[in-house]
């Protein structure tokens, strides 16, 4: 092999003054047109400056890479699969958890170390639950919803358990005594017999009282003699809605 | 073999062609000096081993250069699939398809919510990237159409449009808007300074840094899905009175997710998909479902489709 190669090189090496200078001109020209064109090359492929060019690529990169609030839903589900269970068979399996707990991007990247403080909105307010279930024009037919002014609005969850839809009804009361008092005087804070937390605080009027413990709102059928029920027909600005008896369902 | 190179020996009748033609003819006049050198070259170096070799050598060196440079691309070609940008990402495969159905959409405006939070979109409901229109027809045959604060706060029972308060309601349904995507798009059309432009997978964006805010886009879309952004908000692209609008949740879409509205919807009236991908379902949902975009007199080819009940606006 070696002696090929010596052989070769005796065979190509320039023999004159003028073939060696033509031979270094070719080899150093050839080189400096090859550092050339890798050094031009590498310029352009190179340019650390995209990023602030006027360039398309540039602006679609910038969009592209924005930061996200917002997790895949089925990322929830890794942890959360409790919950998930619950969910599976009632009509809100299909809604995402951020739609009423709020973006929880964050609270999925963190991880094993994720914490309650992530999570945007732990318990969401009645707010949220009137959004979709309050009568309005254009909800789909079959849709559930409620007429607000005549159902018991501020503490939704007390009675309703999103996470099952089920619903807990106002107990069947059948009230012992005749003639009876305001409900406050028994019921009241401090009252022998006090409502459960599950009730808005507050002083009640007994006409507040019957809008849930009252014919139609349940099975029970409670009637206080000189107190008028409030109708449970729909308010007249909801007219064509179905009754919270029919969507309660 | 000692004059390889001679290019005429039969023009040179008289002399060795070894020689250098000492008085040439008149009509060799030209052919004299090159005789001179290829002799000369010959003479000093130049035999067909030589030659071969050389032309092998630089053979084999273009050959090599080429298989280098195809293992150690330096060069960014044009047939490359991947996109440069994004990692993973080939937008020249995607055929995102946006699929709304109004049948199912119930008006609770989280979608609106979810992108204002997910986008950066100013607070006030004059920007807003989607929003929520109510379509009501009274039994009188009267269209009305309300969206009060582009619906980000849901809606009231009945349609705050002029006039539609109190009259009996014949049918109604929620009707959930954003930018369409146009195919044929007039904002990209009419932008004097090329603001606005479509990338490879059909999203019409907007570069905040050539944009001068003249606001040609925002006339010329027939939806009104863009607007310009105020001057004392944090902003989506961090730049006050430029052009904005839906992007499908570009940043969502490339790294594989779904647009936030999508995301967040509670009762799947919003969908999204890639109809060039056989596992997904976007296919049924849409084309085989007959869904059908709105408005399409208006010559845009807008690209998200409706199902459902779509009326035209009062």
């Amino acid at each position: 092999m070696r002696t090929k190669i010596r052989r070769f090189w005796e065979s190509v090496r320039p023999r004159t003054r003028r073939g060696r200078l033509v031979a270094g001109v070719v080899v150093l020209g050839g080189a400096a047109v090859l550092a050339v064109a890798i050094f031009a090359g590498a310029a352009m492929a190179w340019n650390p400056y995209l990023d602030f060019a006027l360039h398309r690529d540039s602006n679609a990169k910038q969009w592209a890479t924005l930061p996200m609030t917002f997790a895949d839903s089925s990322a929830c589900l890794k942890c959360h699969s409790t919950e998930a269970d619950r969910l599976a068979s009632n009509a809100h399996a299909e809604i995402g958890c951020q739609s009423c707990h709020g973006a929880l991007l964050a609270h999925v990247e963190a991880g094993e170390n994720a914490s309650k403080s992530d999570v945007m909105i732990k318990v969401p307010t009645d707010e949220v639950c009137i959004r979709c279930h309050a009568a309005a024009e254009g909800r789909p037919a079959g849709f559930n919803t409620i007429v607000p002014a005549n159902h018991y609005v501020g503490q939704c969850l007390q009675c309703h358990d999103p996470h099952t839809t089920i619903a807990q009804r106002p107990p069947v009361v059948t009230h012992p005594l005749a003639n009876l008092p305001p409900c406050l005087t028994c019921h009241g804070p401090d009252g022998f017999k006090a409502r459960n937390e599950r009730h808005p605080t507050g002083l009640l009027t007994d006409q507040e009282c019957l809008q849930c413990h009252a014919a139609g709102r349940g099975p029970d059928q409670l009637t206080v003699p000189g107190v008028s029920v409030p109708p449970v027909s729909p308010a007249p600005q909801a007219s064509g809605q179905p009754s919270p008896s029919e969507v309660a369902k | 073999m000692t004059e390889p190179l001679d290019p005429s020996p039969a023009r040179e009748p008289a002399g060795g062609p070894a020689a250098p033609a000492a008085d040439p003819a008149p009509g060799d006049a030209v052919l004299v000096p090159l005789a001179d050198i290829a002799t000369e070259v010959g003479q000093a170096s130049l035999t067909r081993r030589a030659f071969l070799g050389f032309g092998l050598s630089v053979a084999g060196g273009v050959a090599g250069a080429a298989v280098l440079g195809h293992l150690f691309p330096v060069f960014i070609s044009a047939e490359d699939t991947v996109s440069p940008l994004i990692p993973d990402y080939n937008p020249k495969t995607k055929a995102w398809t946006f699929v709304v159905d109004t049948g199912r959409c119930i008006g609770c405006g989280l979608c609106v919510v979810a992108c204002k939070e997910e986008n950066h979109v100013p607070e006030s409901s004059e920007f807003t990237r989607t929003w929520v229109e109510r379509h009501v027809e009274t039994t009188d045959g009267t269209l009305y159409v309300d969206s009060p604060d582009a619906g980000i706060n849901g809606f009231p029972p009945e349609s705050t449009a002029p006039g539609a308060a109190g009259k009996p309601v014949g049918s109604a349904f929620f009707e959930p808007r954003l930018c369409m995507q146009c195919a044929d798009s007039p904002c990209t059309a009419v932008c004097p300074v090329s603001a606005t432009y479509k990338t490879e997978d059909g999203i019409v964006l907007v570069d905040a840094r050539r944009c001068i805010g003249c606001g040609f886009c925002v006339v010329s879309c027939p939806y009104g899905a863009r607007y310009i952004t105020p001057a004392d908000e944090d902003t989506p692209a961090s730049m006050p009175g430029v052009a904005d609008k839906c992007t499908w949740c570009y940043h969502r879409i490339n790294n594989g997710h779904k647009p936030a509205c999508v995301e967040i919807c509670p009762v799947g009236a919003r969908r999204f998909g890639d109809a060039n991908d056989p596992n997904d379902d976007i296919r049924t949902a849409a084309l085989a479902a007959g869904a059908q975009p709105l408005h399409p007199e208006y010559g845009t080819a807008p690209r998200v489709l409706y199902l459902g009940p779509v009326l035209q606006e009062a």
